[in-house]
C-alpha cells in the first residue's frame, strides 16, 4: 500500500507534470519530518493533499512555496531542476499559496489590497483607475461579484479567500495551493468556492487542495496525495478511493466508524427555552432540552446559533423570552452564574476565548474550579490541581508528553482536549459545544467526539453547534437546524444531509447535484 | 435578459449603492456635520462669534493646529506616534525667528520657510533614529526627545525672549496679510493639505504608511522597506511641525522657552478626533484638519461664553470627550461589518440555483 510507484500506471493518460517532487526529504532537529516523499502535479487538475496533524502536509506546502528548502531530493518544474530558494523564487516560477487567515490589510480597500505592494503607477503616481480596472476584469473573468472599493474589514473570511486567489492569478500563479480553505467556510460558502475553483481548474490552473474535511477532498479533486509520518501513503484518483479507505490510509489503523454510537435515552427535561429573542441575531428561538441527549444545532455560519449559545451562557442577555432550568426560571447574567448553575461552553475560537496559550496545562485545565483549589484563606493548593488536572487529563484523554508543558505546545486536537477537561472539571449538567472539532485531525476528532457521547450517555445534556453536516448529523439525537437567527426545522431521527442543508440554506439543495 | 447581462447589471448596481454608501460611510461627512451644527448654534447664540476679527482668530489658530496635526496624522497613520511635535515646534519658532533676521530681501520668506522645514526634519529623524536603530517604541523614544528638545529650547534661548520686533518684517507681518481676501496661514494650511492628501493617496511612500498602519508584518512580508519608512515619516512630522514654528512666532510674537507646551496632545487629539485611527491604517489628512477645526472651535465657543478662564480647561477636555465620545458611537455604528453570508447570497454567479435559473435548464 505504501509503495508510491505502484500508483503511477492509472495517471498515464494526462499532461506532462508542471510539478514534480523527487524524494524531497526534510528533518528539523532530529525529527524527519519529510522522509523522501515525490508527488506530481499536472496543468488543470486539482489534488487533494492529506494527511494528520505532523504528517508533514505544511512542510510539503512550505518547500514548494520556498519557505522551506529540503535537505534532499529534487523539485522538477516544467522538466527543469530548479531551486526554489526563497517565496519569490517560488512566485516568479507561478506557485502561489493562500493561507486560512490571509494576510491583509483590513483597511485598505479590495482593489489595493489586490495589488498590495505592487500598485500600477504612472510616472511614479500610483493609477487608480488602472487598480479598479483590473480588480474589475479579474473579478468578472472568475465570475466572483465584489466591489474594489469597498474596505476589506467589511468583508467576511470568505470573501477574503476569494481576494487571495484573485491576487495569486493577478501576478500570474500557474500552482495555487489552498491551505486549509473550507474550515472557516459554511457549507454553502464552501459550495461556492468549489465552482469557482472547478473554473480555475478549467482555466488550466493546478491547485493543490490541503483540507482535513474528507468529504469535501472526495467532491472537489481528481487526485489525492495522502502523508502519513513524513512518508507518502498513496497517490491515487479520488474516483478509486473510498471516505473510510481514506481514513485508513490517514490514520494507519482501521477507524470503522469515525463518529461514536449514540445511546438515543433522553431523560427528563432540564432546559427549556420559549420565545427567546435578541434582535438582528436571533428571534423565538423555542426548544427543550432533556438530559442524556445531544441536541444539534445546525446552520449556516452567521445563523445565529454561537450568539444564542451565548445568551444561554450569560456572556450576552436576549432582549426577551424566558428560559426554565429544572422547572425554575433562570435568567442568564453572567458566566460565572451559568456555571454555578451547571452549565458549560465551549466557545468557538478555543486559542483567543478558550484558552490561555502561555500558561502550562495544569492551570488552564483546573482555571474553572481555581476557587476550589485555593484553600480558605486563598493559597493556591498547587498539588491539589495536578492531581485534577491528571484525573481530567485522562478523562479526555490527552496526548502530552509531560503534563506540565506550556498549552501553547500542544497539537490543535490536545489543546480542544484541555478545553473539554477543563469544562468538565465544573461537573456541568448542560455542555455547550461550538465547532468542537474545528480544525483538528481525523483521530483526534473521534476521540473527542467518543468523549462527548460518553457524556451525554452518563445524563450530561450536549447541545451540539457544527457546520460539518455529517458530524451535526451523526452526533444529534436530535437537530435543530437554524437560518437567520430562526430555528427553521427540527428533526428527531437522523436524516439525509442534503435535508439539512436545504432548511439551512432555504435553498433547494437537491438542484445542487 | 441573458445570465451575462444580468450579472453585469447587478455588478454595476451594487457597485454604486455600495460608493454612495461610501460617501455616507465616511467618517468625514458626520464630522462636518458637526462642524456645522456648532457653527450653526454658535452664529445663533452667540453674538461675538460673527464678528470678522473672531472668525480670522479662529482660522489661523485653527490652521496653525492643522498643520502640526497633519503631519502628527502621517505618524499615526502608519502606527507610530510622536510625542515631540510640541518641542520641535518650540524650538524652530525660537531659532528661525532669531536666525531669520540675518536673511533679508526678496528671497528671505523663501530662505525662512525651508529652514524651518528643514530644522524640523532633522529633529524628526532624531526621533527614526531611536525608533530604527534602538529598536525604541516611538512612545518612548518621543516622550524622551520631547524632554531632549525641550531642554535644548532652554539653553538656546538662555533664558532670553524673543519679540516680535527682533523679527524680520515678512515673518512679523505673515498674520496679518491675506491674498484674495484669504489669510496666509490659511492659504499655508490649504497648501499642505492638498500637498499631504496627494503624497498618501498618490505615491508609494504614502501607500506605504497606510500598510504599515494596517498591518506592519504584512507590510513587512511584502518588502515595505521600514527603516526608510520611518525615516521618511518622523522627517515629514517633524518638518511640518517645524513650519508651525515658524507660523507661531508670527501669531504670538514673542516666544520663550515655554513656546508650543502643551501643543502635543493638542495636535494628537485633532489627529484622533478627526478619525485618524490610534491603530493606524485608517483616516485621512482631512480628518487631522477636520479635528483641528473641531477643537479650535470648541475653544473659541468656551472663551466667547466668558466661563471662568479657570474652568476653561476642563470644559474644553469635557467638551472633546462628550465629541469623541459621540462620534465613536455613530462612527463604530457605521463601520460596523456588513453582515452577511459572504458573497454567495450577492453573488448571482456563485450561487447554483441561479446559474441554472438563467441558463432556463430550471425544470421547476
Amino acid at each position: 500500500m505504501s509503495d508510491p510507484r505502484a500508483v503511477s500506471e492509472s495517471d498515464k493518460l494526462v499532461a506532462p507534470p508542471i510539478v514534480e517532487l523527487r524524494g524531497i526529504k526534510r528533518s528539523f532537529g532530529g525529527l524527519q519530518a519529510l522522509s523522501g516523499v515525490s508527488m506530481t502535479l499536472r496543468r488543470g487538475e486539482i489534488v487533494g493533499l492529506l494527511g494528520e496533524n505532523g504528517a508533514g502536509k505544511s512542510t510539503l506546502v512550505k518547500i514548494l512555496t520556498g519557505v522551506l528548502e529540503p535537505d534532499g531530493g529534487q523539485i522538477v518544474i516544467d522538466g527543469e531542476i530548479r531551486r526554489v530558494s526563497n517565496p519569490r523564487v517560488a512566485r516568479e516560477l507561478g506557485i502561489a499559496a493562500t493561507y486560512q487567515e490571509p494576510a491583509v490589510f483590513p483597511d485598505l480597500d479590495v482593489a489595493e489590497n489586490l495589488f498590495a505592494g505592487r500598485q500600477p503607477t504612472r510616472r511614479g503616481i500610483i493609477d487608480w483607475g488602472s487598480m479598479y480596472k483590473t480588480a474589475e476584469e479579474v473579478f468578472r473573468e472568475i465570475g466572483v461579484d465584489l466591489d474594489p472599493h469597498v474596505p476589506l474589514y467589511q468583508l467576511g473570511i470568505a470573501d477574503r479567500q476569494i481576494i487571495e486567489i484573485a491576487k495569486s492569478l493577478i501576478s500570474g500563479a500557474r500552482v495555487l495551493i489552498l491551505d486549509e480553505p473550507t474550515s472557516v467556510l459554511s457549507s454553502r460558502e464552501v459550495d461556492s468556492l468549489f465552482i469557482l475553483l472547478n473554473s480555475l481548474r478549467e482555466r488550466g490552473i493546478s491547485l493543490v487542495f490541503v483540507s482535513h474535511k474528507l468529504d469535501e477532498v472526495k467532491a472537489i479533486t481528481d487526485r489525492v496525495v495522502v502523508l502519513r509520518d513524513g512518508a507518502l501513503v498513496a497517490e491515487k484518483p479520488t474516483a478509486d478511493v473510498s471516505v473510510s479507505e481514506l481514513v485508513q490510509m490517514m490514520c494507519g489503523r482501521a477507524i470503522g466508524e469515525l463518529y461514536p454510537s449514540l445511546t438515543r435515552v433522553a431523560g427528563d427535561t432540564i432546559l427549556e427555552v420559549k420565545h427567546l429573542t435578541r434582535r438582528g441575531y436571533f428571534q423565538d428561538v423555542s426548544f427543550t432540552l432533556r438530559r442524556g441527549e445531544i441536541l444539534g444545532l445546525a446552520g449556516l455560519v452567521g445563523a445565529g446559533r454561537t450568539e444564542l449559545a451565548e445568551a444561554i451562557f450569560g456572556i450576552s442577555q436576549a432582549e426577551s423570552g424566558t428560559m426554565t432550568l429544572d422547572g425554575v426560571a433562570y435568567t442568564a447574567t453572567s458566566p460565572r452564574h451559568a456555571v454555578r448553575v451547571g452549565i458549560a461552553y465551549l466557545p468557538e475560537d478555543r486559542l483567543s476565548n478558550g484558552l490561555v496559550m502561555g500558561m502550562r496545562v495544569p492551570f488552564n485545565m483546573t482555571m474553572t474550579v481555581w476557587g476550589r483549589i485555593a484553600n480558605r484563606f486563598g493559597r493556591f493548593r498547587t498539588r491539589v490541581m495536578y492531581r485534577q488536572s491528571a484525573e481530567l487529563a485522562a478523562r479526555v484523554q490527552l496526548q502530552a508528553g509531560r503534563l506540565n508543558q506550556l498549552t501553547s505546545s500542544l497539537s490543535g486536537g490536545n489543546q480542544q482536549k484541555v478545553v473539554l477537561g477543563k469544562w468538565l472539571a465544573t461537573e456541568p449538567r448542560i455542555l455547550i459545544l461550538d465547532e468542537p472539532t474545528h480544525g483538528i485531525d481525523v483521530g483526534t476528532k473521534a476521540e473527542v467526539l467518543g468523549i462527548v457521547a460518553e457524556l451525554a450517555a452518563t445524563g450530561v445534556a450536549v447541545i451540539f453547534i457544527s457546520s460539518e453536516l455529517e458530524e451535526v448529523r451523526a452526533m444529534s439525537t436530535r437537530l435543530l437546524v437554524m437560518r437567520e437567527g430562526s430555528v427553521v426545522a427540527e428533526f428527531a431521527t437522523p436524516v439525509d444531509a442534503h435535508v439539512i442543508l436545504e432548511a439551512a440554506s432555504g435553498v433547494d439543495a437537491k438542484h445542487e447535484s | 435578459m441573458s445570465a451575462a447581462e444580468m450579472i453585469s447589471d447587478v455588478a454595476t448596481s451594487s457597485a454604486r449603492r455600495s460608493r454612495v454608501n461610501a460617501m455616507v460611510r465616511r467618517s468625514d461627512t458626520a464630522l462636518l456635520g458637526l462642524i456645522a451644527l456648532i457653527t450653526l448654534v454658535a452664529v445663533a447664540t452667540l453674538s461675538d462669534f460673527r464678528t470678522l476679527s473672531n472668525i480670522n482668530n479662529l482660522l489661523n489658530t485653527t490652521a496653525l493646529i492643522a498643520i502640526v496635526a497633519i503631519g502628527e496624522a502621517v505618524v499615526i497613520l502608519a502606527r507610530q506616534i510622536d510625542l515631540s511635535v510640541g518641542a520641535i515646534l518650540g524650538i524652530c519658532a525660537y531659532l528661525v525667528g532669531e536666525w531669520s533676521g540675518h536673511f533679508s530681501g526678496p528671497f528671505g520668506p523663501v530662505i525662512g520657510v525651508l529652514l524651518a522645514l528643514a530644522l524640523g526634519a532633522g529633529f524628526g529623524l532624531g526621533n527614526a533614529l531611536l525608533v530604527n536603530v534602538f529598536k525604541m517604541p516611538a512612545i518612548i523614544a518621543t516622550l524622551a526627545t520631547l524632554s531632549i528638545y525641550t531642554g535644548l529650547q532652554i539653553i538656546v534661548n538662555n533664558g532670553s525672549q524673543l519679540y516680535l520686533t527682533q523679527v524680520p518684517k515678512w515673518l512679523a507681518g505673515l498674520r496679518g496679510n491675506a491674498w484674495f481676501g484669504i489669510g496666509t496661514f490659511i492659504w499655508i494650511a490649504a497648501i499642505v493639505l492638498v500637498a499631504v492628501s496627494f503624497i498618501l493617496r498618490r505615491t508609494r511612500f504614502g501607500r506605504d504608511v497606510y500598510a504599515l498602519g494596517s498591518n506592519p508584518e504584512a507590510a513587512a512580508y511584502l518588502g515595505v522597506k521600514i527603516r526608510l519608512r520611518t525615516f521618511q515619516i518622523f522627517a515629514l512630522c517633524g518638518a511640518l511641525a517645524g513650519l508651525g514654528g515658524l507660523l507661531y512666532t508670527s501669531q504670538f510674537g514673542n516666544v520663550d522657552a515655554t513656546a508650543g507646551n502643551g501643543m502635543n496632545l493638542t495636535v494628537i487629539a485633532a489627529a484622533v478626533v478627526g478619525g485618524v485611527s490610534l491603530f493606524g491604517g485608517a483616516g485621512t489628512a482631512l480628518s487631522a484638519v477636520l479635528g483641528a477645526l473641531l477643537l479650535g472651535e470648541i475653544q473659541n465657543v468656551l472663551e466667547l461664553t466668558r466661563i471662568s478662564i479657570f474652568a476653561e480647561q476642563t470644559l474644553q477636555g469635557a467638551a472633546i470627550v462628550i465629541a469623541v465620545a459621540v462620534y465613536a458611537v455613530v462612527s463604530r455604528r457605521l463601520r460596523r461589518p456588513v453582515r452577511r453570508e459572504a458573497f454567495l447570497s450577492e453573488h448571482p454567479t456563485l450561487n447554483p440555483a441561479a446559474i441554472e435559473a438563467a441558463g432556463g435548464t430550471s425544470n421547476g
